[in-house]
């Protein structure tokens, strides 16, 4: 019965994804139809971070997703408390409660067109380079993380904030290009302030050979644990004062 | 006289109840709107970058970088003012026997829901002013004014857009009636919309089988013949066309809705018993 | 003139066609060309009879058929055979002229707005209903000082406890001074004050206004200090109808002594007083429940409070469904 449930819920996700998936090649292979290079981005190139987008946002869905919406209603239903006395790390029970395989159909989508077009573009990815794509590709996870788990704190301040959730996946469409489509004010808000046009651009240029500045890389991995650290200090100190309204 | 005095202040506080409750929770409403207005920022700045990176004075899909601009930023206000709906828990509130206490009383269910739709796109549209105030700032669109008979007649069809979705919405709703499943349709239903409303690209630059499947349905009357008979791609043919179009799928929606709706009350179980 | 019966109702059956619903998305598209059901019925069958001023008390268990009856009345479902008068009409038609007259109160729902305060729904309701001004201030007045409410109709909703938001949901539901009024579980989840404040202001307002009222309640003390005529119903069907005080002469003809003692007494020194029906000793604590006759509980309990060492003693009614038990399988045992 219950898995009766989860079949059909997956079949419905499937369908979902692929029409996601469908649509964003589509989109950019409307775009390739009259012009050969955006940005220094060739089409075989794009498909690569959209590549990276797809499986970035499938994980994204399947792990945060649920478990951002349990932590806020938690929060909303007071029974915040009862994680609070567990001896196991507070974050660490709130976000992890459940986890969907919904999206791992669209994961795997966006895991065969990346390989079958590296493979395409011939691209030659050395041991490093794979590492380093996996670092990168780590921290666009943890940097998406603590963003939306901040943005999900706030609702231990403000009064009923359901829709705070829909915030950090609002933002998806701008990691879904390349950092270059962004010029002036856009491109220092998404590559510096709040630099979540890195989550794609990077791991993606080291894959194409465009050898993006170390400077970059260094700058994304620090703001990723920068945003860390903060994400849990920001947690703690809410907590405290939510304990001591709480009594 | 009086009646009709008394039946306007039972919708008029109805309306102004339905504004207040929604401004309960400012942060809330912001939030979404941040969201709307990231969504039109992030369409425009994709295709001032495509363009961009273009040969310059190439014309990509037969649009002109500034035809282009202009028609973006038409949709996303189209999308922005028909799409936002207050009946997305509908469903959920048939399901779960919440529209109870509107059958109890001397109104109309259809009045209720159409003042709270009514709030809802004040709400909206007041702070989208401002979005789409600054959206015009940065990107600068070519917005060539039409005739006062065209702007008129996009009004019009605004409205009708606004109404189609009502219907679209009332026939979702009615699921609740038979189904504790009323999420996944809807969402299944917006995903297809984004793109066959013409929010990310327009839809005259798909193939023309294509395009014809999409003028089958309901979906282009939602947002994109509105932005069509602005811009001024449509002759007198055309305007006449899709005007009776428009209204036969306002009659045929509205009249199914209607029919459904009280089919779905005799099942109704005002949830347990 | 009193002859003519407000409320008639004859032969009303509910019944649910249950589809046995293949769960998740695609088994309610599957479902869309192919379903299987099965029947419950709700309601079988029901005729009564209420006339102007009566207060009427519908006893049953849990999904006896109490609610679907009062919705039905109420206009809210469509019966499955019989057609309901209230107040000569046909509340399936949910005509603005009947619907100004009566109204449902739900213990389980809320018909305040939730993030508004409850103010805000009295005045959406004198707009609704077209309540006059001086009607409007009138009935609010009496009604937020006959329940005590004053400072709390400017707060919201949400923030009230459970018993203010009952008092408040009362009080929109009567400004438009229903002539029939129906009340479901109106004390569920209340503490004993907050009860009898609530069954004080119903018969206060039966008494005003001469309003008609049915009540559904799980409490018997509900039923039994409010109703002088109770309808019992069970699987749907009414098993009895007449005054409450011959069901309980006649079924309930015990009530329950709950004791707490200091220290050990013996069963056989309580049996002397009645029925054991629960006993228990830890060591620490000794506890008893018994079974006494109803006219002389009374009287018991000082005997036993003389003879043991009784720290706490209770009288209660016995539950409605042990009642509702003897009664069902005593009707059935006649037949």
């Amino acid at each position: 019965m219950r898995m009766m449930e989860y079949r059909t819920d997956f079949v419905f996700w499937l369908v979902v994804s692929l029409m996601w998936t469908g649509f964003n090649y589509f989109f950019i292979s409307l775009i390739f139809g009259k012009s050969t290079n955006v940005y220094g981005w060739s089409y075989d190139e794009l498909l690569i971070v959209l590549s990276l987008f797809t499986m970035i946002d499938a994980l994204t869905w399947s792990v945060f997703y649920n478990n951002m919406i349990e932590y806020t209603n938690a929060v909303f239903n007071g029974e915040l408390s009862k994680h609070l006395l567990r001896p196991v790390n507070t974050i660490f029970v709130l976000t992890t409660q459940k986890i969907s395989y919904n999206n791992v159909p669209r994961f795997i989508i966006g895991l065969i067109v990346l390989v079958s077009t590296a493979i395409k573009l011939d691209v030659s990815v050395s041991l490093f380079d794979l590492l380093l794509v996996t670092l990168l590709f780590i921290c666009g996870m943890v940097f998406i993380y603590s963003g939306w788990f901040i943005l999900a704190t706030l609702s231990l301040w403000v009064e009923k904030l359901q829709n705070i959730n829909d915030i950090m996946p609002g933002f998806r469409q701008v990691y879904q290009v390349p950092r270059q489509v962004y010029t002036g004010i856009t491109a220092f808000t998404f590559t510096f302030i709040f630099p979540i046009a890195l989550i794609t651009s990077l791991p993606g240029e080291v894959i194409t050979g465009k050898n993006p500045p170390l400077s970059l890389i260094l700058y994304f991995i620090g703001a990723t644990t920068g945003m860390a650290l903060l994400a849990k200090a920001f947690f703690a100190y809410s907590i405290r004062k939510y304990s001591s309204v709480g009594g | 006289m009086t009646m009709r005095a008394q039946t306007f202040s039972k919708y008029w506080r109805l309306l102004t109840m339905s504004w207040q409750d929604g401004l309960v929770y400012r942060m809330s409403v912001l939030m979404w709107r941040v969201r709307r207005f990231l969504a039109a920022l992030m369409s425009l700045t994709i295709w001032s970058t495509i363009y961009a990176s273009s040969q310059t004075g190439a014309t990509p899909f037969g649009y002109t970088q500034s035809a282009m601009i202009s028609y973006i930023f038409l949709v996303s206000l189209m999308q922005n003012i028909v799409m936002a709906t207050a009946l997305n828990g509908l469903a959920q509130d048939v399901y779960t026997g919440q529209i109870s206490n509107q059958l109890l009383k001397p109104v109309s269910l259809t009045g209720y829901l159409v003042m709270q739709e009514l709030a809802d796109k004040l709400k909206n549209t007041s702070a989208m002013v401002f979005e789409f105030a600054a959206l015009f700032l940065i990107f600068k669109p070519e917005l060539v004014f039409p005739t006062v008979g065209i702007v008129f007649l996009f009004a019009v069809w605004t409205v009708g857009a606004i109404i189609l979705n009502f219907c679209i919405s009332l026939l979702f709703g009615c699921l609740g009636f038979w189904s504790p499943e009323t999420w996944a349709p809807r969402f299944l239903f917006y995903t297809l919309l984004q793109f066959a409303a013409g929010q990310l690209f327009p839809l005259d630059v798909l193939p023309t089988l294509v395009q014809k499947i999409m003028y089958a349905t309901p979906l282009p009357y939602l947002s994109f013949v509105q932005t069509q008979l602005f811009l001024g791609k449509l002759d007198g043919a055309a305007q006449l066309r899709h005007s009776l179009t428009l209204l036969v799928w306002i009659l045929v929606l509205g009249l199914l809705a209607q029919f459904i709706w009280k089919k779905g009350l005799k099942d109704y179980d005002a949830a347990g018993r | 003139m009193t002859d003519t019966p407000l409320i008639s109702v004859k032969n009303l059956s509910k019944h649910f066609k249950v589809y046995k619903k293949q769960p998740g998305l695609w088994g309610s598209i599957k479902s869309l060309w192919h379903r299987e059901y099965e029947t419950v019925k709700a309601v079988d069958g029901i005729s009564f009879d209420i006339h102007e001023g009566e207060i009427v008390g519908f006893i049953g268990m849990n999904g006896a058929g109490k609610t679907t009856t009062l919705k039905m009345l109420s206009g809210l479902l469509y019966p499955t055979t019989g057609t309901p008068s209230v107040l000569g009409y046909n509340p399936w038609e949910r005509k603005a002229a009947f619907q100004k007259q009566f109204a449902l109160v739900m213990g389980q729902k809320n018909q305040l707005w939730w993030d508004l305060p409850a103010i805000e729904t009295f005045h959406l309701n004198k707009a609704i209903y077209e309540i006059p001004d001086e009607q409007f201030e009138k009935t609010l007045n009496k009604l937020v000082k006959l329940l005590d409410v004053e400072d709390i109709i400017q707060i919201q909703v949400r923030k009230l406890s459970l018993g203010q938001r009952m008092k408040c949901e009362l009080i929109a539901a009567l400004l438009h001074n229903p002539k029939v009024l129906f009340l479901d579980e109106p004390t569920i989840g209340l503490d004993v004050v907050m009860q009898k404040t609530l069954r004080d202001f119903i018969k206060a307002y039966n008494k005003e206004f001469g309003a008609t009222i049915i009540l559904t309640s799980h409490y018997m003390d509900d039923v039994k200090e409010l109703c002088e005529r109770a309808i019992i119903i069970d699987h749907g069907k009414k098993i009895f109808d007449g005054k409450l005080q011959d069901i309980i002469d006649k079924y309930a003809r015990n009530k329950i002594l709950s004791l707490v003692f200091s220290k050990s007494v013996t069963k056989k020194d309580l049996a002397a007083f009645g029925t054991v029906k629960e006993f228990s000793e830890d060591g620490t604590h000794y506890t008893a429940t018994l079974l006494v006759a109803r006219k002389e509980a009374a009287t018991t309990a000082s005997k036993v409070l003389s003879k043991l060492p009784v720290v706490d003693v209770t009288i209660e009614e016995p539950p409605i469904e042990a009642i509702i038990r003897e009664v069902f399988s005593k009707e059935k045992a006649k037949k």
